[in-house]
């Protein structure tokens, strides 16, 4: 069973011109699978981020994450399953400037009242190589440093899925590789389900399946 | 051009520069008011005294001929008119002499305002072979009206006017008024004249008093100050002092000072207000036109262009509220004049004004008003416009982050409650975007205590520092003769009248160097401790005969061998303190027997046997006055002494007074009888009676009006404080979009985001409450301590009117409060991918 599924998903944006931003979008993606979604630049892929984030609503057309359907999810349902199911990793300014790095991290947890597993959360930091930088603020951070415990906020609660929008579109090369092997290191080791959306295909390479965006439309290309 | 072009069209969206309209619309409304209300009763008080006196600039009497030639020829006088006094004796009129005062055709037309106002009928000479005659001297010499002929000296004069003005029935002189002919200026000093002096106009009038010294010196006349005090110089003080001219150079008098210095602070501390809340407004507005901002910057817009663009904008948006703000300020000042008008009908006080009297439409205000606007609007857009030309292309495009680097960082231990801790975060990180609110609230709070707390100390004063009089009426008598003793019999038999006495005082002077041994060792003790100088008057005052003999009893003294005067062997420790509160120490020695004292107006000594000694004043007549040392003794003594020394005539008469102890409410009544009374015994333009009930009618009448402007000042500085509030907020929130939706997309429920502002929103009330409780601490010992403790300022602190204070807080929290609300409904409805996403 896909643990993300998207049924003839749709999004059209009403005005003098309708844009038909998604169009019947159908999506499997397996648990632990690393997907790569690429295309032009107002193809439509971060608008089916932001749908599968259920930060938006579709115009018709249903979103399954784990059996749930998202789209009928009222709007506090939503922001407590996207909590608890979902981690969210956008291009720049991930981090709340004015807490600690590690209360960025634990944010999730803390807004559910639940503290982290210590083994868990120590692996998450080791892995990121952020453990000694908790006590710092977000702009005491190199970019890649920011996204790394970007990375490390979007892994704390287990999700069911991780959805990237360019994660690295503000890097450097040097940081882009970084974090595009972290993605992969993450993907192994924790069996993390991460889709990215990027534009950038050195990235869409090093994920095991890479899909594209055409107008609205999403093609698959298998890698092998 | 096209900076004009691109101002013009931004505050065309008049949606969007609402907020600032508007708050530079209440700005200017309340400065306005303010302005004119310090117009109409500065500049109002000064013009009415210009009308009445005029606008001369010193008077200098008692010149000779020499003098005046010399004063003629003196270089720094611009204009000098003179004016004589002359009496004239056994006119054949009821009463025996006149005193005729001519002056100047020019001082008629600009120093006679108050005569004029006095005018009954007729008008004021025009000719010198016109007068002005009183109404009293026309009643009692019926064949002389206007229009008729009078023989005064020599000359026949016709009445051309009668004025208002009452003579005490002793008073032998008739007072006219004349014309000055042009051949009478020439002989001036010809003839019968009892007094010349010179009105004189200075041609720089800022050299007044250096001048007239310089003047004085030259004629070889005494000092300034003593010819002040003596009344033969005379300043126009009052119309120097509004010019700005001050007999200490440019020291103003003390009484100036302390008029203006509460209003200029006053009027600071709500320039500084308006400012910062037109800025925050202007911030907000300008912080939503960042992106037209970046793109302008990407299109080559310098940053001196920049700069320009967002003072123009400010200028040109604020131009409609500021013309509007100007007329509705004026309105407004006239609405609070008119509500004090009515409250003092409903109070029915006497010389009250019939009709209500717009506020004058002084065209320098409104200058000034304009000018001081469009300042504040300058001052409050300078900070935008300097941050929006410094604001970076990329910034800009983005979105608001222009508060980045001032985000102060704060690592809380972990809460518990993790809202709470993320609110403590946030309310630390974002203090700066408050400081508008917090800055406005201190400003209003301080203001607000401020007037809370004058007014606690004045209702203190009012409670306890006077003395507590049993009396509800006191009658002044004038005579040149005794005081009939069936007077106070007959006042007796009023039924409703519960006790009355008579009293009568005479004044002499302390000689500090012939009562040496004189004051008893703690009031020397208690004079060195506090190294204040002691400069008493001795007054003599004397009881009934009856009265006196009640006293002599009441402490044992034998009535028969009663020579000399009791004296009133108490004075204050500390005169500082509040009256009741005051705690009295021996005046004298035992040892002094007796005390030498000056009569000024005759310049005789007198030792006065001191008889025995008493501790009150008897039957709480008159307070013990801390500068006074007090004598008693019989009515017939005084009398008997008064009159044969010469010591009384027209000039100085006796004045009785007649203290009645009756209820309030049998108050009118008594007022009447007593009135009817005196008139059977003294002419009733001898008598002047006035009862408590007055007083009281005045005070609530004063009250009344501070309660309006109370209320008054609350409002305007809830719409302040709300304005701000709004504003802040709205500052606050904008800075944190990107955050508010970050939080959300990471999982913060909308109601989790509410707790943490509602927690956000507590600290600042917190801090308000804290700064009101601050600044009123601060406020009472301030004001305690600049009443030299007369009060203490947990008395003072005690008095406040807290109901006002509460309900001034509540209102003020609840302000913030809704501002917050409005702030968490926005973000509620915000999109996060509209905040987030990137261009």
């Amino acid at each position: 069973m896909p643990i993300l599924e998207t049924r003839n998903l749709t999004k059209i944006y009403p005005g003098a011109e309708q844009v038909v931003a998604l169009n019947q979008v159908s999506l499997a993606v397996e648990k632990g699978e690393l997907v790569a979604i690429m295309g032009d630049s107002g193809s439509g892929k971060s608008t089916l981020l932001h749908m599968l984030a259920g930060v938006d609503k579709p115009t018709e057309g249903q979103v399954l994450i784990q059996d749930v359907d998202i789209t009928s999810l009222n709007e506090k349902e939503m922001t407590i399953f996207r909590r608890r199911n979902i981690g969210l990793i956008y291009q720049s300014f991930n981090l709340i400037p004015n807490i600690t790095v590690e209360k960025n991290i634990l944010l999730p947890l803390m807004l559910d009242q639940r503290k982290p597993a210590p083994a868990f959360f120590e692996e998450v930091i080791q892995t990121l190589r952020i453990d000694n930088k908790l006590k710092r603020f977000p702009h005491q951070l190199s970019g890649g440093e920011q996204q790394r415990v970007a990375i490390a906020r979007s892994l704390i609660t287990r999700p069911a899925i991780i959805l990237a929008d360019e994660p690295t579109g503000n890097l450097d090369r040097k940081n882009s590789e970084e974090v595009t092997s972290l993605f992969r290191l993450v993907n192994q080791r924790f069996h993390a389900t991460i889709l990215l959306v990027t534009h950038d295909e050195k990235i869409a390479l090093s994920c095991e399946r890479i899909m594209f965006m055409v107008d609205g439309t999403l093609h698959e290309r298998e890698v092998i | 051009m096209i900076i004009s072009e691109l101002a013009k069209s931004s505050v065309k969206n008049r949606g969007r520069s609402s907020a600032v309209f508007y708050s530079v619309l209440i700005a200017v409304i309340i400065l306005g008011t303010l302005l004119f209300i310090y117009s109409e009763l500065e500049l109002g008080q000064w013009n009415y005294h210009r009308k009445m006196f005029g606008d001369y600039h010193a008077i200098l009497y008692d010149i000779n001929e020499e003098e005046y030639e010399l004063l003629q020829k003196n270089a720094s006088i611009k204009m000098m008119e003179p004016s004589k006094v002359i009496q004239i004796e056994n006119v054949p009129f009821h009463r025996p002499n006149v005193v005729f005062y001519q002056q100047s055709p020019i001082l008629f037309d600009t120093c006679s305002g108050l005569i004029e106002s006095q005018l009954v009928e007729g008008r004021l000479p025009q000719q010198s072979n016109e007068v002005l005659a009183s109404n009293t001297f026309v009643f009692e010499n019926p064949s002389y009206s206007l229009g008729k002929t009078i023989r005064l000296g020599d000359k026949d004069y016709q009445i051309c006017g009668v004025y208002k003005y009452q003579l005490l029935s002793f008073d032998k002189n008739y007072l006219f008024y004349g014309q000055l002919a042009s051949n009478d200026s020439e002989n001036l000093f010809q003839g019968d004249s009892d007094g010349v002096f010179a009105t004189i106009w200075f041609k720089n009038e800022r050299d007044t008093y250096s001048s007239m010294r310089q003047i004085l010196r030259d004629l070889g006349r005494k000092d300034e100050d003593t010819l002040l005090k003596e009344g033969t110089l005379n300043y126009n003080t009052e119309y120097l002092e509004g010019k700005l001219i001050f007999k200490s150079g440019l020291i103003p008098s003390r009484g100036f000072v302390e008029r203006w210095s509460l209003r200029v602070g006053l009027l600071g501390c709500v320039l500084v207000l308006f400012a910062v809340m037109i800025y925050n407004a202007f911030n907000v507005w300008n912080n939503q036109e960042l992106r037209q901002i970046g793109l302008l910057k990407s299109s080559g817009m310098t940053p001196g262009q920049m700069h320009r663009l967002v003072i123009e904008k400010a200028l040109r948006l604020s131009l409609l509220p500021i013309l509007l703000g100007l007329v509705l300020s004026y309105l407004f000042a006239n609405l609070l004049f008119y509500l004090m008008w009515l409250n003092s009908i409903n109070v029915h006080l006497p010389f009250q004004p019939q009709q209500f009297k717009m506020v004058t439409p002084n065209l320098t205000v409104f200058i000034v008003l304009f000018i001081l606007a469009l300042l504040c609007v300058l001052l409050a857009a300078l900070k935008p416009a300097k941050q929006s030309s410094k604001l970076s292309v990329i910034e800009s495009l983005k979105g608001v982050r222009v508060y980045t680097r001032r985000v102060r960082l704060h690592r809380n231990k972990n809460d518990r409650n993790v809202i709470h801790g993320l609110a403590k975060d946030n309310a630390i990180s974002y203090q700066h975007t408050f400081r508008g609110l917090s800055l406005a609230m201190a400003l209003s709070v301080l203001i607000f205590s401020t007037v809370l707390i004058v007014q606690s100390y004045r209702d203190l004063n009012d409670k306890y520092n006077k003395a507590d009089s049993p009396y509800t009426l006191t009658s002044t008598l004038y005579t040149i003769e005794r005081a009939p003793r069936s007077l106070l019999a007959d006042l007796e038999l009023i039924p409703e009248i519960d006790a009355v006495h008579i009293l009568v005082s005479y004044d002499f002077e302390y000689m500090q160097s012939e009562n040496q041994g004189f004051i008893s060792d703690q009031l020397r003790d208690s004079l060195q401790d506090s190294g204040r100088d002691y400069h008493p008057r001795v007054t003599v005052y004397a009881l009934a005969d009856a009265d006196f003999q009640t006293i002599l009893a009441e402490h044992g003294f034998n009535p028969s061998k009663q020579e000399g005067f009791l004296l009133l062997d108490r004075i204050a420790q500390n005169p500082n303190k509040a009256y009741m509160y005051r705690k009295y120490i021996p005046l004298s020695r035992d040892t002094a027997d007796s005390i030498t004292v000056l009569d000024n107006k005759d310049r005789e000594r007198y030792n006065l046997t001191i008889a025995g000694r008493i501790e009150r004043f008897p039957f709480d007549l008159n307070p013990m006055l801390p500068d006074q040392i007090a004598l008693f003794t019989s009515l017939t003594n005084l009398e008997d002494f008064l009159f044969a020394n010469d010591k009384v005539d027209e000039e100085n008469p006796l004045v009785y007074r007649v203290k009645v102890k009756a209820d309030l409410e049998v108050l009118p009544q008594v007022t009447e009888e007593v009135r009817k009374v005196l008139n059977k015994h003294v002419p009733s333009s001898d008598a002047y009676t006035r009862n408590l009930l007055a007083d009281l009618a005045a005070k609530k009448e004063q009250y009344r009006n501070e309660l309006l402007l109370t209320i008054g000042a609350q409002v305007v500085f809830m719409i302040i404080g709300f304005s701000n509030a709004y504003n802040s907020f709205h500052i606050n929130l904008q800075t944190r979009t990107r955050d508010f939706a970050l939080l959300k997309s990471v999982g913060m429920t909308a109601k989790q985001i509410k707790k943490m502002l509602h927690y956000e929103t507590w600290f600042i009330i917190r801090r308000v409450i804290l700064y009101y409780v601050l600044m009123l601490v601060g406020g009472v010992f301030v004001v305690s301590a600049m009443k030299e403790f007369m009060f203490s300022p947990w008395q003072l602190a005690l008095n406040i009117n807290y109901p006002l204070l509460v309900l001034f807080f509540l209102i003020s929290i609840l302000g913030i409060w809704g501002a917050m609300e409005n702030g968490v409904r926005k973000i509620s409805d915000q999109s996060i991918i509209t905040a987030l996403r990137e261009e």
